[in-house]
């Protein structure tokens, strides 16, 4: 009689099987956060990059792993690099005229994405000039939900060898590789991934959106593009919205008390902010002149988090920072506050990002 | 994790398939090791705390079952009282009783040291220490034996379907469970799952779908005026009813899943025609518990009247207290026992009146009219439920007054610009897309809730063709796929 129940059971949810297989296979061909590919993507897009193109049309890829093609193939040393998030991704060769430079911020940068990406550089043996690092409070967070990093992991693990961190390399690498291919594969049964991929397909049509990617001398166009120099030129979606359409959106973000990386903020992580100091320590320990930059917030969102009580430790990463670069003569620009340098809603793009436009007006303190 | 999460659609089957492959005299053990590793998901050192309460109301139980002189019983309850109390004080009230301290000292110039806690609050804290008073009061009162089974008892406190946020249940109900047998069956399960479907459904396609629109208004409402403070207050109303119902159901059809009846929490409160029967259908197992344990205490309604007014009325604002550490919240508490005493006041009168305007001949008329003031009144309370502060809140019902007649006047004189400002404001957080969806999908489970009048939809569906029935289970499901919103939001309740 028991295994009659359990056998009608299974038999039952056997039913619901081609819903599974329908998000299953909608997923994987669709793809949206490229989970299911090879890296021989970022490796032409890499190429593209390191012969002078910049690419049109450009989503989501691993930008870690795209890092790591670019700067092993660099065809020259290069002075000045921006290691950061995308808050940073706008930095651009017109502001360091006369200098090489590359900028390799990649989107919800953690700590170990700068670490990391700079390790390619030093065991590349190409250590720039000055390294402006472009740093959010998130980063000290250990529960910032950022686990892109760990697609090149064994580069941040190496620089903490390096630093003198003693840790089971081996054993580290390959589990943060492992956790990070699991949460990979698993967006197989995303049901978010499966609405974005429906998403792409009514509007596209199907699966033409991966064709539209292509290389170009062109920096501006209808769509997001990636510029030889790394950093990111957005489209007319992102550059053209209205100042409505600004506010609307940052007052989403704030309703759905959406603070990217900063939920349950509760404490400087110790592990991230020894991290931080040991890996400035290093670079001045390889004559690399490190510059902190603070990227400001939206007013409105900013506002927001500065009535948050959960979220106080924003303000505070600031001040620690600051003290820091004071304590050990780093330049620091910049700072989470808009107020500071006026800046209003037409300033922002969303609630996180500044206008290009405005990016030097940070500089000028 | 929440039950909305990947880390559950994990953790539940798998605790499923192991519960019903061990041996039954081990099933408690690995029922308990799941409980509290749920628990522990949230925050390992809590369940520190969950310990604690479970070991102090098991030696009350059992101290207090080996005598049966009241004062020696008594002190042993008192001892589960300032725990649990003590507990729930020190985690979620002290910082509010603190502050207003604070304020008067400061207010009359008095220096004031005692600094703010930085203690989180655990979750489900409200919750656990109910349902664990609820024991020892009731052995203290004789309702029940004490359970002798300290594994059973430590089970019925952290128990992981209803163990953060209900439904809060009585020992008398729960515990006996424990010794009973349960083998795998269709029924049941089927039954159990349908209902955590419908949970599921009512969670992240319409409650957190319209708590973009909630929170947009509600964490700016100096941004919108009228209409659009009316909308935001109706999506409330579902936001709250479904997200909580939506978490019991979840919680009831899990536990069923496994072999254990909870209590059914909500029983389509917005059909109801006072408010009294509001709160007969609504958080049921909170209601009961107040009922049972503080306005039975207090005397209820066997003691002078005045006094049961106060009864009905304290009942209703240390309720309010209950929900949250805001002034909103107990002035909320304080409203609805208004409500109750006004409705009280006023029977006669109303009875009157509906025999003059010959309301009492048309029953059908009367009773929708009945649930569309209930709704309105209960509505009004949800007003100060879900603002921010007093202040807010008083922000909202002005102008919800001077908005909707500014938007009729606009429309009046055809000024369609400013019509349109008043009517949507700065935006109401949600495209058209979603408001339609929104809606649509209310119009669904109060469908839903109109047949049900008529019995458990459950029971009518096995009366239905098959095809029919797997097509709504289809449509169900397929509307959790394609419009459900997951993004790590958290049950309302929980912060309770």
């Amino acid at each position: 009689m028991k295994e009659n129940h359990t056998k009608r059971i299974l038999k039952k949810l056997l039913f619901f099987l081609p819903i599974l297989l329908m998000l299953v296979i909608v997923n994987f061909a669709v793809d949206p956060s490229n989970s299911f590919r090879t890296s021989d993507f970022e490796r032409q897009l890499a190429d593209w990059i390191n012969n002078g193109y910049n690419i049109e049309g450009i989503y989501d890829f691993d930008e870690r792993i795209f890092q790591e093609f670019c700067i092993e193939k660099f065809k020259e040393r290069k002075e000045v690099i921006v290691l950061g998030s995308s808050r940073g991704i706008q930095i651009n060769q017109e502001m360091f005229f006369g200098k090489t430079f590359f900028n390799n911020c990649v989107s919800g940068a953690s700590l170990e994405d700068l670490m990391a990406v700079y390790n390619i550089y030093d065991r590349c043996n190409l250590n720039p000039d000055i390294i402006i690092l472009s740093i959010d409070p998130w980063m000290f967070n250990k529960n910032n939900d950022q686990t892109r990093w760990m697609s090149i992991s064994d580069e941040y693990w190496q620089l903490k060898n390096k630093m003198g961190f003693k840790t089971a390399l081996f054993k580290k690498i390959l589990f943060n590789k492992t956790v990070f291919k699991i949460k990979k594969y698993s967006n197989v049964f995303s049901i978010s991934h499966f609405q974005h991929s429906i998403h792409i397909l009514l509007e596209y049509k199907g699966l033409e959106y991966k064709k539209n990617i292509i290389k170009t001398l062109n920096s501006n166009g209808e769509t997001n593009f990636k510029i030889s120099d790394g950093r990111i030129s957005y489209g007319p979606h992102i550059t053209k919205k209205t100042q409505d359409e600004i506010k609307k959106g940052v007052l989403y973000e704030i309703a759905k008390k959406n603070y990217f990386g900063l939920n349950n903020f509760k404490k400087f992580n110790p592990r991230l902010k020894n991290d931080f100091e040991k890996f400035i320590e290093y670079l001045e320990s390889k004559n690399v002149k490190v510059v902190i930059l603070l990227f400001p917030y939206h007013p409105i969102y900013y506002k927001s988090i500065e009535n948050n009580p959960n979220l106080n430790l924003v303000p505070e990463t600031e001040i620690y920072l600051k003290k820091f670069a004071e304590e050990n003569s780093i330049d620091i620009y910049g700072s989470y506050n808009p107020n500071i340098y006026d800046l209003n809603d037409s300033d922002f793009y969303d609630e996180m990002h500044l206008k290009k436009e405005n990016i030097p007006s940070i500089f000028k303190d | 994790m929440l039950f909305n999460s990947y880390q559950f659609f994990i953790f539940f089957p798998l605790v499923v398939f192991f519960y019903f492959i061990i041996p039954y005299k081990y099933r408690w053990i690995f029922l308990l090791i799941a409980s509290y590793y749920f628990y522990m998901s949230w925050n390992p050192a809590y369940i520190i705390l969950i310990i604690l309460s479970t070991l102090i109301d098991y030696f009350a139980g059992i101290m207090m079952g080996k005598t049966a002189e009241i004062k020696s019983r008594r002190k042993y309850l008192i001892l589960s009282l300032i725990a649990n109390l003590g507990l729930l004080f020190t985690f979620k009230y002290f910082n509010f009783f603190n502050d207003t301290m604070r304020h008067i000292f400061t207010y009359m110039n008095f220096n004031y040291q005692i600094p703010h806690s930085n203690l989180l609050l655990p979750v489900g804290i409200s919750f656990y220490t109910f349902q664990t008073l609820s024991y020892t009061i009731d052995v203290y009162k004789g309702g029940r034996e004490p359970e002798k089974h300290l594994g059973y008892f430590a089970l019925y406190v952290s128990f992981f379907p209803q163990l953060v946020a209900g439904p809060i249940e009585r020992s008398t109900r729960l515990l006996p469970q424990f010794y009973e047998k349960y083998d795998v069956d269709y029924d049941r399960i089927t039954d159990g799952l349908k209902l955590m479907m419908w949970g599921l459904f009512k969670k992240v396609v319409i409650a957190d779908r319209v708590s973009a629109l909630v929170n947009t208004v509600y964490n700016n409402p100096s941004d919108f005026t009228g209409i659009p403070l009316i909308i935001a207050t109706i999506f409330f109303a579902f936001q709250i009813y479904c997200d909580f119902s939506g978490y019991s159901d979840i919680a009831i059809g899990g536990a069923q899943v496994l072999g254990f009846k909870l209590m059914d929490n909500f029983n389509r409160p917005y059909f109801s025609k006072s408010i009294d029967e509001f709160w007969k259908r609504w958080h049921i197992s909170l209601s009961t518990w107040f009922r049972d344990y503080l306005y039975i205490t207090l005397g209820g309604n066997r003691v002078s009247i005045p006094r049961w007014y106060l009864n009905l009325f304290l009942t209703f604002l240390i309720s309010g207290l209950w929900h949250g550490v805001n002034w909103t919240f107990i002035i909320w508490g304080a409203l609805n026992g208004f409500y109750l005493l006004f409705s009280i006041w006023t029977k006669h009168i109303r009875h009157s009146f509906n025999e003059i305007i010959g309301l009492n001949k048309r029953p059908g008329l009367h009773k929708y009219i009945k649930v569309g003031i209930t709704f309105f009144l209960t509505c009004i309370a949800w007003v100060i439920f879900r603002a921010n502060s007093i202040q807010d809140a008083f922000y909202i019902f002005s102008h919800i007054i001077t908005g909707t007649w500014d938007l009729i006047l606009s429309l009046i004189h055809k000024e369609w610009m400013n019509a349109k400002f008043l009517l949507t404001g700065q935006g109401l957080g949600m495209g058209n897309r979603d408001f339609i969806l929104s809606l649509i999908s209310i119009g669904i489970m109060e469908y839903i809730h109109l047949i049900q009048r008529h019995g458990r939809i459950r029971h009518m569906l096995k009366n239905k063709p098959v095809l029919f029935r797997w097509f709504l289970y289809f449509l169900i499901v397929l509307m959790i796929l394609f419009f459900g919103v997951f993004n790590k939001s958290q049950f309302i309740y929980f912060q309770f």
